[in-house]
């Protein structure tokens, strides 16, 4: 791990100016914010979408199948000026309704895991960096450990261990960002490891601050532009663990649209009817790209020579 | 010596965390509702039936003596039952599977060469790519190529591994129909029937994987001409052959390889998704299997195994990164 | 099979049953089956049989097959099915010169061995092998197959097994060829339970290590040449079998392979595609309705699938130990407030290719099942109806937050919110969580469970409505891994259920059992919703590829390949 380049303490202006930046210099990085937007847009929305477009997206409409085999009756998936993206076969919900929504389970789950995963990471992180010792130790070998583990299989069982009563949610929040940070913790230890070596830390800690302080003072303001780059490609990567565990059955419980769900669903259908798969894969393949590339771009931007792993 | 306490000392550690990853594996999916000793009762079960079959299976104590039960028998073996019919599982016994009527390790062991067949050679053509990609890619940084590729490479790491194999399958297996669709064939018994089935599988792997070290190598690449001594070695006149070939490379591989030994240990230790998707019977597919079958023992030794691939190449990967940078040190 | 492949083969509770049934117009016959290429099937050639499972279950006590599927090839019992398309199941001889006499008003059955009887190792099969076979599945290291014979054998309930040289005296063989069975209580389906695959013989002394799960010798026309774990199993002809003393087994093939381990939609594929080996080749699972659709439009591949005329109850259980489901008048309210139109095209885009709507718990083909209804709505139901009989019930405002658990398999959560919609109609909220099916299946046999509703479907074991009710609804079967999901304990219905078993002649014990079926469902502990209906693919060389109405699956004892 390199160290970053120049002491940048208390750089909340220059962050977002960094922002600024790579929108207006990274046209890559601008889609991607354009993308971002308009899923968010699209979450947000997702209610009023559907009423405009007429729809719900739990509503059975047997109607709008095929009666001799199930599938949406029309072409093309049976997108029609009523159905904007057709429909599912054999329940005939409406997929343009399911899409929007399952934006907001995406991004909800993705979004809050990710907070999850920074709080525990930045400060596992943070800690094993400036304590060092066993601790630094025992947090390098867990990371370690837990970036190759077959965590899937955990998350598969952990669901199935939770009560009903516990909202799925929440546990698959919690689940998904506790098995997120140690990425995040590799970046800020070597973060910290650098700065400690720095005279500002330094003669704070010289002078007697605690090592709560010294995180909330001096550590934390320069930790800022690395974990937003950590965070921002975070994101893409946990949206994608909750279409994974919807897609092996483990995630949102239905009716609740979600886009791994979806795909799941249409990878059996595949071949009578392709469309159903495009847009519920087309949707998620947007949210991760358009994450993985203003992550880049911000990370270009910040520091050029920071390097991230994974 | 200075190495050797080193060893050493990374092999306590390993033994360590696999006790530790041991335990929580086993208390984790002992706590699921299942009764793995219901799936030896026969239908219809009856109480007495069941009491006789989790006494069989050594499923009678609590979770933790199970445990140490589990721990005894990789050192001394283990019997189930007594008499005529008592299942032996020789020393080192890593569990015995009663839903598969036999041992986890020689499971484990029979589904080896698939899923070191599919991760060394997936590693290899993802390593050739993405690496050459990388490298081409920062020294013709901003160039279209570089955009051009570098978008590539987040799509790559964008899509989904089921969606990508399952299209690969559609496309090339059943409508080209040019491989085929799924299935293994061993080396030993047709090795033209073994490149061949494994030629789909491979390619989505490293696809996959490639677009992820495409980028790590660029960023290192980049990084690396930026420092000081390759801007000298330019500025003496070094041919850029040699800059690159000698000097850049050398420091980007190094972080290249260490990553590379970690994602090589994980797919050792099964590709879960990869496999189910091409229905091969490989590690992945034995856990995803035992998952779905709650086939605890043979669970336990899956996660295990893969645990201790991940461990040891993490040792290795510090060994190496000892012998190619004398200034790391060995803690 | 491996329990898992077991559930899916008969489909168990949960395991609802994945297809259904072409319209009646383009297969005028629908169980006559298909013939590949229309020439007469000769004896000979190569049949492959595509399994999903990773095991195929040799040694016959670790069976849960049916009498008729892939185990039938290699193990013969006392007793066959005999299946005709069209009738009901009937119990045949097998190894045994009838199907049982009994004496002793049902308690004691007494069975003659036929001549010339051999294993595939050349020894002769006595009936201390018929003996041996069973008193091994009592041993804990064999004990995972059918056991409804376990409980009725006078001291099963304590014996463990003959290898530590201890005998199970109920088992009497006065001589070779004699074998007879003292039940605890009159029991009139012994002659159907004496058909089930657990109850093979086993050579005398043989198979008392796990090896034998993997090289059996076997009493069937089949013998096994390899075994390879996850990856295939061949059999070949046994030498030793002869033909004329088993009617039920054709034995075309000459060969039998079975590829293990294998992805279902993979199979579909392979066989839609009928390259190559695949054209004499079948899948072991139920086409998927993803598949039925596409194949609607392919005349030449729908020609090789093969719809059951009739299949497993597939039903809504409401645990009737809790909260407002414990209350009959709620539960018959939900006996309107389900859609079964929309349920039938969740399982399979449409009706007919789902099968036909259940009323009865006693599934069509079974002998005695007596046709009524006693909640008549119409193919949607009535919500508006199901609301007033809840505001009745003292639920003016319906049912909020009822948890329905649901195994993944087999699309299982499309189907239960095909239910969950219609039931929101009525003012009823439900809850579906969804787990894996061994999860699922721990879950719902569990001694304490936190469920209301689940959905469940069920194929008998045997051919009796005796197979249809007691595991659903006696109150013997709630929790300890039995699969009385609805929690239903009448002591009312319990002593009906033991006076229909006790009684041997069949068309009397039919009456009792209809009284049963009817008496069950004035409590309504369950909605019937369809006979589910499964549909097999076969590839264009498989020939006499015939589903009757029970089981819904392929009498493998026929297949054969058209020469």
């Amino acid at each position: 791990m390199t160290s970053v380049s120049a002491p940048r303490s208390h750089q909340g202006s220059s962050l977002s100016a960094a922002l600024l930046r790579t929108v207006r210099t990274d046209r890559w990085a601008l889609a991607g914010v354009i993308a971002i937007v308009l899923l968010v847009f699209v979450a947000a929305a997702a209610p009023l979408l559907a009423a405009i477009e007429g729809q719900d997206p739990n509503t059975y409409n047997i109607g709008a199948l095929n009666p001799n085999n199930g599938l949406p009756a029309g072409a093309l998936g049976g997108i029609s000026g009523k159905h904007w993206f057709g429909v599912e076969p054999l329940t005939g919900r409406d997929l343009f309704a399911r899409v929007c929504y399952g934006a907001r389970t995406s991004f909800l789950i993705g979004l809050a895991a990710t907070v999850v995963a920074v709080v525990v990471g930045t400060l596992l992180g943070a800690g094993a960096g400036y304590l060092g010792g066993w601790f630094n130790r025992v947090i390098t070998w867990l990371t370690d450990v837990l970036l190759g583990f077959p965590y899937l299989v955990f998350m598969i069982a952990l669901g199935a261990i939770a009560p009903p009563s516990v909202p799925r949610p929440l546990l698959l929040t919690l689940v998904i960002g506790f098995f997120g940070w140690p990425s995040i913790t590799r970046i800020v230890r070597s973060q910290t490891l650098a700065l400690r070596e720095r005279k500002f830390v330094s003669s704070a800690r010289a002078m007697g601050a605690s090592p709560w302080h010294v995180f909330r003072t001096e550590l934390l303001p320069n930790l800022w532009a690395p974990i937003i780059v950590v965070a921002t490609l975070n994101i893409p990567s946990n949206i994608g663990f909750e279409a994974a565990l919807s897609f092996l059955g483990a995630g949102i419980p239905p009716p609740t649209a979600s886009w791994g769900q979806s795909i799941s669903t249409a990878s059996d259908w595949i071949n009578s009817d392709p469309m159903f798969l495009l847009f519920p894969s087309a949707a998620l393949f947007l949210a991760t790209w358009s994450f993985n590339i203003f992550g880049d771009g911000l990370r270009d931007a910040l520091d050029p020579r920071m390097v991230v792993r994974r | 010596m200075r190495v050797a306490r080193f060893v050493l000392g990374r092999l306590v550690a390993v033994i360590v965390v696999l006790f530790v990853l041991g335990l929580i594996t086993y208390g984790v999916f002992y706590l699921l509702p299942a009764d793995p000793a219901r799936l030896s009762c026969g239908r219809p079960c009856t109480p007495q039936g069941l009491a006789t079959a989790r006494a069989f299976m050594g499923f009678d104590h609590p979770w933790i003596v199970q445990y140490l039960q589990f721990v005894g028998g990789i050192f001394a073996g283990r019997t189930f039952g007594s008499g005529v019919t008592a299942i032996h599982c020789t020393a080192p016994c890593f569990g015995y599977s009663f839903q598969q009527s036999q041992d986890v390790l020689s499971l484990i062991v029979s589904r080896l060469p698939v899923t070191f067949s599919l991760a060394i050679g997936a590693a290899i053509i993802w390593l050739l790519i993405g690496v050459g990609i990388g490298v081409l890619s920062a020294l013709k940084h901003g160039s279209i190529l570089d955009r051009v590729t570098m978008a590539g490479a987040v799509a790559g790491v964008s899509a989904p591994a089921y969606v990508i194999g399952l299209l690969a399958i559609i496309i090339f297996g059943l409508n080209l129909n040019v491989v085929p669709d799924n299935g293994y064939v061993p080396l030993t018994q047709n090795p033209v029937g073994w490149l061949w089935h494994l030629i789909t599988p491979w390619l989505v792997l490293a696809f996959l994987q490639a677009a992820i070290y495409a980028r790590l190598t660029r960023t290192q690449m980049l990084d690396v001409l930026n420092e000081d001594f390759v801007r000298t070695a330019r500025a003496k006149g070094v041919s850029e052959r040699s800059v690159v070939g000698k000097h850049a490379l050398r420091n980007v591989l190094l972080p290249v390889i260490t990553v590379f030994g970690i994602d090589l240990g994980s797919l050792l230790g099964g590709a879960i998704i990869t496999e189910t998707v091409f229905s091969m019977p490989g590690v992945g597919a034995l856990l995803i299997g035992a998952v779905h079958s709650l086939d605890l023992p043979l669970l336990l030794g899956c996660t295990l195994f893969a645990a201790f691939l991940i461990v040891i190449a993490n040792f290795l990967v510090d060994l190496f990164y000892g012998v190619l940078d004398p200034r790391a040190r060995l803690t | 099979m491996d329990r898992r492949g077991f559930l899916r083969l008969v489909g168990v509770a949960g395991v609802a049953t994945g297809a259904g049934a072409f319209l009646a117009a383009c297969n005028a016959n629908p169980t006559q089956g298909s013939s590949g290429s229309g020439s007469t099937t000769k004896a000979g050639g190569t049949l492959y049989q595509l399994s999903d499972t990773p095991s195929f279950h040799l040694d016959p006590a670790k069976s849960q097959s049916l009498a008729t599927t892939s185990t039938g090839w290699i193990h013969r019992r006392l007793t066959a099915w005999d299946l005709t398309p069209g009738q009901d199941a009937k119990v045949a001889a097998d190894l045994a010169t009838d199907t049982g006499k009994s004496s002793d008003n049902g308690a004691t059955w007494t069975y003659t061995l036929k001549d010339n009887l051999k294993f595939s190792d050349g020894s002769p099969i006595t009936s201390a092998d018929i003996k041996w076979g069973i008193e091994r599945t009592f041993d804990p290291a064999f004990s995972s197959g059918l056991s409804y014979h376990k409980s009725l054998l006078a001291g099963g309930d304590s014996y463990t097994g003959p290898f530590a040289g201890k005998s199970l005296d109920s088992i009497e063989t006065p001589d070779a060829k004699t074998v007879v069975f003292h039940l605890v209580r009159p029991y009139g389906d012994w002659p159907w339970i004496a058909s089930l695959i657990t109850l093979s013989p086993v050579p005398h002394g043989k198979g008392t290590d796990a090896s034998y799960d993997t090289s059996a010798i076997t009493s069937g026309p089949y013998q096994v040449s390899d075994y390879q774990k996850s990856v295939s199993v061949t059999l070949v002809r046994n030498p030793h079998w002869d033909h004329t003393t088993d009617p039920n087994r054709l034995a075309l093939p000459d060969k039998i392979i079975t590829q293990l381990s294998q992805d279902d939609s993979v199979i579909s594929q392979r066989l839609i595609a009928d390259n190559g080996n695949d054209q004499f080749a079948f899948g072991a699972s139920f086409v998927d309705p993803a598949q039925l659709a596409a194949l609607q439009n392919k005349p030449d591949v729908k020609s090789r699938v093969v719809t059951s005329n009739a299949g497993a109850i597939d039903y809504l259980a409401m645990n009737c130990t809790k909260g407002p489901l414990a209350n009959p008048a709620v539960r018959k309210a939900f006996q309107y407030a389900v859609d079964r139109s929309a349920f039938q095209v969740a399982v399979a885009g449409t009706a007919a290719l789902a099968g036909p709507f259940a009323t009865t718990l006693i599934t069509p083909g079974i002998a005695g099942r007596e046709v009524y209804d006693l909640y008549p709505t119409g193919p949607t139901g009535d919500q508006a109806k199901a609301k007033q009989m809840l505001a009745a019930a003292g639920y003016p405002n319906g049912l909020q937050g009822l948890n329905m658990v649901v195994s993944t398999e087999n699309n299982g959560p499309a189907r239960a919110q095909a239910l969950q919609q219609a039931l929101a109609k009525a003012g009823i909220q439900v809850n579906i969580q969804s787990m894996d099916d061994d999860t699922y299946q721990a879950t719902v046999t569990a001694n304490t469970v936190s469920y209301d509703l689940t959905y469940g479907g069920w194929q008998p074991d045997f051919p009796s409505p005796n197979g249809n009710i007691e595991p659903l609804f006696a109150s013997s079967e709630v929790g300890n891994g039995g699969y009385n999901l609805s929690r239903y304990s009448n002591p009312d219905v319990d002593n009906m259920i033991h006076d229909a078993q006790g009684t041997t002649d069949p068309t009397e014990a039919g009456k009792k059992w209809a009284a049963v079926d009817k008496r069950i469902m004035q409590d309504a502990p369950i909605v019937p919703l369809i006979y589910s209906r499964n549909s097999f693919l076969h590839g264009s060389k498989v020939d006499n590829f015939q589903v009757p109405d029970f089981p819904a699956y392929p009498n493998y004892l026929k297949i054969g390949i058209a020469q």
